[in-house]
């Protein structure tokens, strides 16, 4: 029990190569390669992954910032402006449950398609949870934190900067784990259209040409890329909500 | 400071009326706060204690509506303690206290002057709370949060303190030993000092003026407690006399002779 709680992504690598080893050697399906030689197609074509990986990393990353940043914005007014939240509120309800992948063809329409229209694609996605996160937690703020900071002399910027922010932030962290497996799903969507790079294009091309363990060396990349993720926004946690970790 | 000074009030309301929408607070209340001088607010639960408090410190809510006059001193420095100590979870102890002198300025407390960050330490240092100076509120007794409320109101030197049931949530031996530490600081200061309460002892050991407000929003008694500075106060007979004696105005009997509402406008 200790080991694994103190090597969590070891114990979760361990198993699922045991299971995938047990599923190649049994089962001994053609699209189930075994996990040496896949193993060795990674270490052997390590740099190609790389640039592929890097690719999408951009991708994913520009996605999230946008959405954290304009999703985080709009949550704030729609939470803090009644006339704002009368005319926003409405909108995001009735988008959201839309699959934004319906909106493929106009994205596409509108910018391009490069890099753009995946980013915008993943952006809209990660949007309106972002949005509705933000706002429930302006709205859950106790009203003790307002008058307290207004009895020490706070003008709106200070309330933002003390309260508002530091309050919002442990949610914002959370649905941003949420938002990250959603992400990477739609990344990988995004990346097989008119692209030549990025590991959802990899995973896919090598699948085309019947190289599996090609492909399942792009699976493991991807995977590990949404376990790197999931350990940065563990990092960026303890670093800016480090309250949270004391108590 | 001269006795001009000393009489020119701090806080003065006339015939002062607050309405939470329908709801009438009070009405035509008159009130003056004086320098150097400590008072205490009694009386029912939802009669308007904190209510004034919060007009006093311009921490009404917007559908406040109010009537009639409220003149505070040229440059009056205010501070309020909340009944729930109004601490911030994601900032230590340290960071809580000097949060006053950082508001509008910069973005962290490090890059306060010098001297600014040893007053500040100092303050903890007086109040025990050195060792906890890196810790957050949830990792404090009731007591240290409290403490760690006041020194923040202290911090800033300030004029009036304004007290919201500061100790209600203690264990009576926290309370006693916070309640003999702010004595002392305020006899120590200029400080005046306005404590909305429900404790009539705490009442009676801090506050040389005892107001008791009727549940209409009424204050109906003005108490003289000047005796208070007594050592051992809490063990003279004056003391429990005294407490006797709000005790009984509390329970409706505003005809007392000893109450002196003419200390008020």
């Amino acid at each position: 029990m200790t080991l694994i709680r103190r090597h969590p992504f070891l114990y979760s690598s361990v198993v699922i190569l045991i299971l995938w080893s047990l599923m190649h050697f049994i089962a001994a399906w053609p699209f189930i390669p075994s996990p040496i030689k896949t193993l060795g197609f990674i270490l052997t074509h390590a740099i190609l992954l790389l640039s592929h990986l890097s690719i999408s990393l951009l991708r994913v990353f520009a996605s999230i910032l946008l959405a954290v940043f304009v999703g985080g914005l709009t949550g704030i007014i729609i939470a803090k402006n009644k006339k704002a939240d009368q005319w926003i509120t409405p909108l995001v309800y009735a988008l959201y449950p839309v699959p934004k992948i319906a909106f493929l063809p106009i994205i596409m329409l509108l910018f391009g398609l490069g890099n753009t229209s995946k980013v915008i694609l993943i952006y809209l996605i990660l949007f309106f949870q972002i949005t509705l996160s933000v706002r429930d937690s302006v709205h859950h703020i106790h009203p003790l934190y307002y008058l307290s900071i207004k009895s020490l002399g706070a003008d709106k910027k200070d309330v933002y900067r003390h309260v508002v922010m530091p309050a919002i932030l442990p949610n914002l962290f959370t649905t941003l784990r949420i938002s990250i497996g959603t992400a990477i799903s739609v990344l990988f969507f995004a990346e097989n259209y008119a692209t030549k790079y990025g590991i959802g294009y990899f995973i896919m091309d090598q699948w085309l040409k019947m190289n599996y363990s090609g492909m399942f060396a792009g699976i493991i990349v991807i995977g590990t890329m949404g376990v790197a993720l999931f350990l940065l926004l563990d990092y960026l946690e303890k670093k800016f909500c480090p309250w949270k970790a004391k108590t | 400071m001269t006795n001009d000074a000393h009489y020119r009030p701090l806080v003065s309301l006339k015939n002062y009326s607050l309405c939470y929408d329908t709801r009438t607070v009070f009405s035509n209340l008159n009130l003056e706060l004086k320098t150097q001088s400590t008072y205490a607010l009694l009386g029912p639960s939802g009669c308007g204690k904190t209510s004034l408090l919060y007009a006093i410190a311009n921490l009404l809510p917007p559908n406040a509506s109010i009537e009639g006059d409220k003149h505070l001193k040229k440059n009056l420095n205010i501070s309020t303690v909340l009944q729930e100590y109004g601490l911030f979870p994601w900032k230590t102890v340290y960071e809580n206290t000097i949060l006053p002198l950082q508001l509008g300025q910069v973005n962290s407390p490090k890059k306060l002057p010098q001297d600014v960050q040893i007053k500040t330490m100092k303050l903890l240092e007086q109040l025990g709370l050195g060792e906890h100076k890196n810790h957050y509120p949830n990792a404090l007794s009731g007591g240290q949060k409290q403490r760690v409320a006041i020194a923040r109101a202290g911090l800033t030197s300030p004029d009036l303190l304004l007290l919201d049931e500061p100790f209600s949530s203690l264990d009576a031996l926290t309370r006693e030993d916070l309640q003999d530490q702010l004595k002392a600081t305020l006899h120590q200061s200029d400080i005046s000092l306005f404590l909305v309460t429900h404790s009539i002892e705490e009442a009676v050991f801090l506050a040389e003026t005892i107001l008791i407000m009727d549940d209409n929003g009424n204050i109906r008694n003005i108490i003289n407690n000047s005796d208070y500075r007594q050592a051992q106060w809490r063990e003279n007979n004056a003391y429990f006399l005294r407490i006797k004696q709000i005790r009984k105005l509390l329970k409706g009997d505003y005809d007392d002779t000893d109450s002196t509402p003419s200390l008020f406008i």
